[in-house]
């Protein structure tokens, strides 16, 4: 499902409970909620990079690269716990965790060993590459329920993001004398760590099976941007994305 | 006693030999002449062949080498030295060109005949050795083992002799001595040092461009070896200025060690004179594996060594009187050893020209490294027309290399016809396209017949550097009026092809101008075909210049 689906299904989905209110619905137990869900965390945009790199072997000029990662959709485990102040409004936060990992097509130009702006062109890629995004979500809650067993959370607040990435820091080539040609051997890769606080907003749909358990459907989109430290450079990316997930609530 | 000299130049064309067949058993045995003007019919040829077969296998002639063809596969070149009864006749030797299937494509070389000659020594080598000292100074490293040889003498018969090389500090000098085996006398000797001509000028310091340096990484910094290239080692020594070291390892007394090669903490270097030296040396070596395939100096990688700072540029004038090479000049020294003179102060000039570091002209250094290819090819003897010849293809290499690297135009750093204009002002030492400009023949009825610098071996070089200008950028030589259709500068690698191949593959030791036109002519025909533009320019550019 592409993000503008997911956000277009949460829109409608909003619309429909909101309109579909029911006086008779059934209270929770308590106050607490506890939340754990699984789904996924939709393919963010693309990522385009350019920079340079000096190569071990070439401390004289610096080669260049262009990475483009690709944004796969991967597993997004959820869980939170929240609050009622109110018999419709609460605080909470949720924590998500998404691990995936993605491809990167990589282009460079390697200059030749002997002479300035002498420039091989060489490609390849990259897979394999992790991402792990850690989603603190701090959210005001606004509940009401929708029939007898339907329950609807709309929630919003900040996120604050702690991401660890994979990026391509430089490529490694094959190549012997007289250096006219290289060909590429492979992507050299860190981790690239960073945090960002960033927002959430969401709606979560809740089958209340009787006081103290129900199923939710969670539907959230969250979004940061983050400054990554590599060992070799600062990347900045963006974070987060639709998330989609389904699980258990326990209300105490 | 005479001595008839033959001067082989028998060749024809690929196709016509492999689709003629003559036969003649009753032809008068061909005759070469040294001064021969064009290559040799297929017949001369082929009896020129039969006759290198008979004098093999009576042992009058015996191969010093076979080596594949670097520029058109499946050919070889077999190289072979003249015997008299055991004892290699000096200057004596034939290039011979063989197809894959073993068709002779093209023969040079130069053959002694009549000998009549006692081939044992009536005196010991020891004995040559001690006479050759005696006649050196002080400081003078002689062959440990003298060769014996039998030493034509242009039109007096022959000598048996022994040959000994002598490496004299105090002269600065690399000296061939022959040394007759039964009288002791000195029959013949000659400077073989092979160098820039000496001019003095002024120094005004290292030129600032930036490049790249192929260097290794070492405890604690980088010295300049360069472990990119693929020679075993291609080495900078960074002599600080100590003469005496230098000269101590000239004459064998000191080893050059890891604490001699050029230095540098953090690998970002500003010493000039080590930068350029370093650099050019591996420019050099790729020109020649890029345009001929050809693998260092020797074709087999042998290791490369350059020496800068050998003096300190403000000595007195005293020590600059003593050890020339040091300042004004740059010397191959033999077995792939480079020292570069450090130039000269600032207040001082020779004949109106400033020097600076020698190793700030990429031409200047290509051409003392090509002293070495010539060394392990065609070996061209260092003197009177040879020798020209070989300072000649110093010349033309270097140009070569210049152009290779270098845009074309006037100015530092840019590819010119002029030698070593980048270190030497105005105008470097001697020019491609216009000889007379330094008083230098640019035609064969000039060339220079006195017996100084070598038979004018910096001179007359002018004759075949003109021609091979000539044959890429046309024009009219000046003393004859004959006009060249040059290939044109964007072919230029057609030329230099062209005379590499000849050069190093088919010029024989001892060769003349006559036979370096005809073999750069087979050289032609061999890569480019029969009447190409090639064969057409190097032809009239020859004509030009006076060489038949």
């Amino acid at each position: 499902m592409s993000g503008a689906a997911i956000r277009a299904s949460l829109a409608t989905g909003v619309m429909v409970a909101l309109s579909a209110v029911s006086a008779a619905a059934q209270q929770p137990a308590g106050r607490f909620t506890l939340s754990l869900g699984a789904g996924v965390q939709a393919a963010s945009p693309a990522l385009n990079q350019r920079f340079e790199f000096l190569r071990p072997v070439d401390q004289a000029e610096n080669a260049t690269a262009d990475v483009r990662y690709a944004g796969n959709a991967a597993l997004l485990i959820d869980g939170g716990i929240a609050r009622r102040f109110t018999k419709d409004i609460g605080v909470g936060l949720s924590i998500s965790r998404y691990q995936g990992d993605s491809r990167a097509d990589v282009t460079a130009q390697i200059p030749h060993p002997f002479e300035f702006n002498r420039l091989r062109d060489v490609s390849g890629a990259a897979s394999g590459l992790d991402r792990t995004e850690l989603g603190y979500h701090v959210q005001v809650q606004y509940s009401r329920p929708i029939g007898t067993r339907l329950r609807l959370v709309l929630a919003a607040g900040p996120t604050l993001f702690d991401v660890t990435r994979q990026i391509v820091e430089s490529v490694d080539v094959d190549e012997s004398y007289p250096f006219d040609t290289a060909t590429f051997r492979r992507a050299r890769r860190s981790a690239a760590k960073g945090r960002a606080v960033g927002f959430n907003a969401g709606v979560d749909l809740v089958w209340t099976i009787n006081r103290s358990a129900g199923l939710g459907a969670l539907l959230r989109y969250a979004r940061g941007t983050a400054d990554l430290d590599a060992p070799s450079r600062t990347v900045t990316v963006d974070v987060g994305g639709v998330q989609a997930c389904m699980g258990l609530r326990l209300y105490f | 006693m005479h001595a008839p000299v033959r001067a082989l130049a028998g060749a024809t064309a690929v196709a016509a030999l492999a689709t003629c067949v003559i036969s003649n058993a009753h032809q008068e045995r061909p005759r070469f002449e040294r001064e021969r003007l064009a290559p040799s019919s297929l017949q001369q040829l082929r009896e020129a062949d039969q006759r290198i077969d008979s004098l093999e296998r009576a042992g009058q002639l015996r191969v010093r080498r076979v080596q594949d063809d670097t520029l058109i596969p499946g050919r070889e070149h077999e190289r072979f030295d003249q015997y008299h009864r055991g004892v290699r006749v000096w200057g004596g030797d034939v290039a011979r060109q063989l197809r894959a299937n073993g068709q002779v494509v093209s023969t040079f070389g130069t053959l002694y005949d009549d000998i009549d000659l006692d081939t044992s020594p009536a005196g010991e080598a020891a004995t040559a050795r001690a006479i050759v000292a005696r006649r050196s100074p002080a400081e003078t490293a002689v062959s440990r083992d003298p060769e014996l040889v039998v030493l034509p003498r242009d039109g007096r018969g022959y000598t048996l002799a022994w040959r000994l090389r002598a490496t004299s500090l105090d002269a600065l000098d690399v000296r061939e001595y022959f040394v007759d085996a039964h009288s002791g006398r000195v029959v013949l000797e000659y400077s073989d040092l092979q160098t820039q001509a000496g001019v003095v000028g002024r120094a005004t310091g290292v030129l600032g461009d930036a490049k790249k340096i192929s260097v290794r990484s070492g405890s604690g910094g980088f010295i300049t070896n360069d472990a990119l290239r693929p020679p075993a080692s291609l080495i900078t020594y960074d002599l600080k200025g100590d003469t005496a070291r230098v000269r101590d390892y000239l004459l064998g007394r000191v080893q050059l060690g890891a604490g001699d090669i050029a230095f540098d903490w953090d690998n970002t270097w500003t010493d000039g004179a080590v930068v350029d030296a370093h650099v050019y040396t591996g420019l050099t070596y790729d020109y020649l594996y890029r345009r001929f395939n050809r693998r260092g100096l020797n074709d087999a990688n042998i290791a490369s060594r350059a020496i800068v700072h050998p003096a300190s540029r403000n000595s007195s004038a005293a020590e600059r009187m003593a050890n020339p090479l040091f300042f004004a000049n740059a010397a191959y020294f033999g077995g792939g050893l480079v020292i570069y003179g450090v130039g000269l102060p600032d207040n001082v000039t020779s004949n109106g020209r400033s020097w600076n570091h020698t190793v700030a002209a990429i031409d200047l250094v290509a051409h003392e490294l090509t002293h070495g290819v010539t060394d392990y090819s065609s070996g061209l003897i260092y003197q009177n027309e040879s020798g020209a010849l070989n300072e000649s293809f110093s010349d033309i290499i270097g140009t070569a290399v210049e152009f290779f690297f270098q845009e074309p135009g006037s100015g530092n750093l840019r590819a010119d016809y002029l030698v070593a204009e980048d270190a030497v002002k105005p105008s470097g030492i001697r020019s491609l396209s216009d000889p007379g400009q330094f008083g230098h023949p640019d035609h064969y009825s000039l060339r220079f017949l006195g017996t100084a610098d070598n038979g004018g071996v910096h001179t007359n070089s002018g004759i075949s550097n003109h021609a091979f200008y000539l044959a890429i950028e046309g024009g009219t030589n000046r003393t004859s009026g004959l006009a060249v259709q040059g290939v044109g500068a964007s072919n230029r690698e057609q030329i230099e092809r062209v005379f590499y191949r000849a050069f190093t593959q088919m010029l024989p030791a001892n060769a003349t101008f006559s036979i370096a036109r005809a073999a750069t002519i087979q050289a032609a025909r061999d890569l480019y075909g029969t009447n190409s533009a090639a064969e057409g320019a190097v032809t009239q550019a020859w004509t030009a210049v006076g060489v038949q």
